[in-house]
């Protein structure tokens, strides 16, 4: 075969491939990655930007907030997340090919990307780590691209590559550094020796900023836990595999020599074998990460955030799952005004049915919690479980909303301000912050408004602490307080429908 | 090339002209500014004051002063000072005032707001001032630090980041006499110890004992460096229903005990550790012979009890040769009698002041929107409000300056919720002047997007210089040393 049509050949199998994996992780992963959004914020503010870029790897963080903002519909985020993924498989490719891998390895120039889809499986590895991923592909390719210069040229050229590595994505130079030695190894570069340079350089640099005080220890600035959430104390073993696979899919590359000296239907089994090889994996590791409740999670909280409470019933009309579901249907039915005559349409299982763990600190439960409560009406334990929330997840959209409406309720302005004045600079909030705004120091406007109006009036009278004893006991105050709050008074009904309890 | 310099020369008079304004006619009123600089004292090694005119408008700011006049132009309503000519500025002008006229055009006019002025002491500030960064937590965080400010310039840098020990919660540094060369600070949760850095060394202390109901928590170092005092503390947090002040943190026992940092040995007197009472917040004297501390009757059941927990400002002796207390505890303020509850002692160095946090109730005064700051003179022992400092918000921490002429404090006046640092000169008759908010470059941008709260601020009389690596290292790795009760 001639190079132009192994190039088109090759280039429509990449479409194929890029186009297969936006339809898996479409049916799959969809809610996971529309997640992201709320589990990431990108603020359109320079101080914002500039202070992410003084971080290293900060660029990476950047360009992965930057885009998940953008996952709100539900095929953005399969789309560019396979689009990353292939972008880095074709890189890989390009840096196979220097090396004299021939069409029939081309599958595993996806075994790496592959693997990094599987790491955004888990809500704690950040969307930062498949962007350094992309990044260091690239590098990895320029730098073959350039690899025919002299022996000291390339690795002045890798060397600073290293650096700009270091500074934009994080660790993830280390793996650039490695993967150019073997490059020039598999290769047989001149000077190839010199090479081991650059993944020296990448360590020296990670030793530097752990001595900095820029990143905790070397675990971080050396590998993949730089992309993992700082408060787990371990990472687990899939996340590294992205990186271990592609020295070694660059080392596979040497199968072609092998195949090459064959006929072209060695060469083409030994495409299948490298396609068995990258798929097979990817799909034991991809199912066995898979957390099903996580996935169910995201999926209520993306449905919840949306206010899409026909979506979240429909979805548990023919499938409850936990009292988690239970919760979120239940918080759909009282928005939507239906709690109390739909109840039993569906199974319960006591009081729990309507808040379970409602003293949770779990970052994921207080998400849950906060919308619940905020629909009970118990502005201040919603104001105190977002708020938390919140910093868990160092800004989340839907918990920020309600931080300024429950500010909005008790007056304090100022507050409610400052939280609006964040949300503005964000592209999905602004148009709904600059809202808000009509309402801030206009208690008369305020006090119209069905939400913030009755909200306000939701306030018991007392000197009393929020959950002190339940939730239930709250909402008694709250119903007291407030007869009209229509959710308050479903939520409470149901209460005493669930408890066999009419006092 | 001269052709350019030339150029450039016009083109920098053009400017300095195009700055000045030929005044029309007077106003007569104040100009809305922020921060509110008007009649403040500020020490003469103080950054720049750049404030806002908030209102709109092209408007010029004229300076006067022994330096001479200078007028300056706004960028978007931000008055600017450079900070060489700041330097200069203040340097002519020690122990007077520059007086300021901020001038709007209006209808093609230029006219002339009510001048304001502000003072130069003569006196200068410790250089440094270190406080915790942290959201106004109600128990959740993400980022928080421990940083210091250069007050001569706007530059800030950590002196730890939770970020290096898996976003632990780090608290309660505490400086020697303001030495940045010995201080401490608490790390919780995670890596859980008390940093204590001794003339640089770094070590980490495990200060849970089987005989104390907590770690060590509130600090306070000993002039001589060689103890420490502290309270343990079991503090619970609540958060209000419908209450302006949101949150509660009470304790429900409390001690106070002091630390030799040379044996790790902590000893109390029967006397700081009532089962009867709650003692917190201790505090030693500058000649370090008294040890004053807050203690209330102990009030159960908590948190139902919590509004009925009034503390009085106490003081017992303390030998530092013999590492013992005295035997009688003297009440200088009482809560009983007086009905309010005292927090944060701190005595100037010099000893001539007490200024201590006065609310209806508690501890945990930060969180009081009634609390102000009161001072004591420790000769006559009259308390008496700081009106000058108090606003209808929280003042809380505050902490005295080497030189005892600064105190810096906390407030919540700006928003309701973000506590933000304030500077004020104190006289020779123990009455302050006008506090000023901690400058900025752009001070209106900084403090409305800032989402954090300054928490402790201390002066420093110099830089941090130990390595954040350092601590961490020390956090990460080590197992500590623990502290042990000093056997009677």
């Amino acid at each position: 075969m001639d190079r132009k049509r192994i190039s088109i050949g090759l280039g429509a199998a990449w479409l194929v491939c890029v186009a297969a994996l936006a339809f898996f992780l479409y049916y799959g992963q969809k809610y996971l990655l529309c997640f992201r959004e709320q589990q990431q914020m990108f603020f359109f503010d320079w101080r914002y930007v500039s202070g992410l870029l003084a971080e290293p790897g900060g660029f990476s963080v950047l360009c992965a907030r930057f885009l998940t903002q953008f996952f709100r519909p539900l095929w953005v985020g399969p789309v560019v997340t396979s689009l990353l993924a292939g972008g880095s498989a074709w890189f890989i490719w390009k840096s196979m090919e220097r090396t004299g891998a021939g069409w029939e390895v081309f599958p595993l120039s996806f075994l790496a990307p592959a693997f990094g889809i599987v790491s955004l499986l888990d809500v704690q590895y950040f969307y930062q780590g498949l962007v350094a991923l992309f990044l260091a592909s690239a590098a990895l390719s320029f730098y073959n691209r350039c690899a025919c210069r002299k022996g000291s040229a390339r690795v002045g050229l890798g060397s600073v590559l290293v650096l700009a590595l270091f500074l934009l994505a994080g660790p993830v130079a280390l793996l650039f550094g490695v993967s150019a030695l073997v490059c020039d190894l598999v290769a047989m570069r001149r000077r190839r020796g010199g090479s081991v340079l650059m993944p020296v350089l990448a360590v020296s640099i990670g030793w530097l900023s752990v001595l900095c005080g820029s990143v905790p220890t070397m675990r971080y600035s050396c590998t993949p836990a730089f992309y993992y959430e700082l408060m787990s104390p371990g990472i687990p073993f899939i996340h590294n595999l992205s990186w271990i696979l592609l020295p070694v899919s660059l080392v596979a590359g040497l199968l072609s020599k092998v195949a090459g000296k064959r006929g072209t239907f060695f060469k083409v089994l030994t495409c299948a074998f490298a396609l068995i090889l990258v798929v097979i994996p990817f799909r034991i590791s991809y199912f066995r990460t898979l957390n099903r409740d996580l996935m169910r999670f995201c999926r209520m909280e993306v449905l919840a955030s949306r206010q899409d409470w026909n979506g979240i019933i429909r979805i548990c009309s023919h499938d409850v799952r936990s009292l988690d579901d239970l919760n979120y249907l239940n918080l759909a039915l009282a928005e939507k005004g239906i709690l109390q005559d739909d109840l039993f349409k569906y199974p319960q299982a006591g009081p729990e049915s309507l808040i379970v763990d409602e003293k949770s600190e779990s970052a994921i439960d207080m998400l849950r919690l906060s919308h619940i409560l905020f629909s009970m009406g118990n502005m201040a334990a919603a104001q105190s479980m977002a708020f938390n929330a919140n910093q868990a997840f160092a800004n989340n959209p839907s918990m920020l909303k309600i931080l300024v409406q429950v500010d909005l309720m008790r007056g304090t302005y100022d507050v409610a301000r400052k939280n609006i004045g964040l949300l503005k600079k964000s592209l999905n909030y602004r148009s709904w912050a600059r809202d808000q705004e009509r309402f801030l120091d206009n208690d008369a406007l305020l006090e119209k408004d069905p939400v913030l109006g009755n909200g306000r009036r939701d306030f018991p009278e007392d000197g009393d602490f929020v959950l002190r004893s339940s939730a239930f006991d709250d909402l008694r105050r709250i119903v007291k307080v407030n007869p009209d709050d229509l959710k308050a008074r479903q939520y409470a009904l149901a209460y005493m429908m669930l408890s066999g309890n009419s006092d | 090339m001269k052709r350019l310099a030339v150029f450039l020369v016009l083109g920098l008079i053009f400017l300095s002209c195009d700055r000045q304004v030929r005044i029309d006619g007077s106003l007569g009123t104040d100009p809305g500014i922020y921060p509110d600089y008007a009649g403040v004292t500020i020490p003469s090694n103080i950054a720049p004051l750049n404030f806002s005119y908030l209102g709109d408008g092209e408007v010029r700011l004229l300076v006067e002063g022994a330096f001479g006049t200078r007028w300056i132009k706004s960028r978007k309503g931000l008055f600017s000072f450079g900070l060489n000519r700041w330097r200069k500025m203040l340097d002519k002008c020690k122990g007077s005032d520059l007086t300021l006229t901020v001038v709007v055009k209006k209808e093609g006019r230029w006219q002339a707001f009510n001048p304001f002025s502000i003072t130069v002491s003569d006196s200068q500030v410790d250089p440094y001032l270190a406080f915790r960064l942290l959201p106004p937590g109600y128990q959740g965080w993400y980022e928080m630090g421990i940083y210091q400010r250069d007050l001569e310039s706007y530059s800030q840098k950590a002196i730890y980041r939770n970020v290096l020990t898996q976003r632990n919660c780090v608290n309660c540094h505490s400086f020697r006499d303001r030495d940045p060369g010995n201080m401490l600070f608490h790390a919780r949760e995670r890596f859980a110890g008390t940093v204590m850095v001794r003339d640089g060394e770094v070590r980490k202390l495990n200060t849970k004992t089987d005989s104390t109901i907590s770690a060590l928590v509130y600090p306070y170092w000993h002039p001589s460096g060689k103890y420490v005092a502290f309270s343990v503390n079991e503090t619970h947090q609540s958060f209000f229903n419908h209450d302006p002040n949101r949150i509660e943190v009470f304790d429900a026992a409390s001690d106070v005990v002091v630390l030799d940092t040379e044996t790790n040995e902590i000893a109390y007197s029967p006397l700081t550790r009532s089962p009867e009472a709650f003692e917190t917040f201790p505090t030693f004297s500058p000649d370090g012979r008294s040890l004053y501390f807050c203690s209330a009757k102990a009030v159960s059941p908590m948190p139902k009890e919590y509004s009925e927990v009034k503390y009085s400002l106490c003081r017992i002796s303390f030998d530092p040769e013999s590492f013992s207390f005295g035997d009688t505890v003297d009440t200088l303020y009482s809560a009983p009698l007086n009905g309010k509850s005292v927090s944060f002692p701190r005595i100037s160095p010099d000893g001539k002041l007490l200024v201590f946090t006065l609310s209806g109730y508690g501890n945990f005064s930060i969180w009081h929107k009634d609390a102000d700051l009161w001072a004591a003179d420790l000769e006559s022992g009259e308390p008496y409000p700081l009106d000058r400092l108090n606003s209808e918000n929280v003042e809380s921490y505050h902490s005295w300056s080497g030189n005892s002429k600064w105190l810096v404090f906390s407030s919540r006046r700006g928003d309701g919720l973000y506590t933000r640092p304030y500077l004020a000169c104190f006289g020779p008759d123990g009455k302050p002047s006008k506090p000023f908010l901690l400058p900025q470059r752009n001070p209106l941008k900084y403090y409305s997007e800032l989402m954090v709260s300054f928490n402790i601020p201390e002066f420093v009389s110099g830089k941090v210089r130990v390595g954040k690596h350092r601590i961490s290292s020390v956090l990460r790795n080590t197992e500590g040393t623990n502290v042990t009760v000093k056997a009677e």
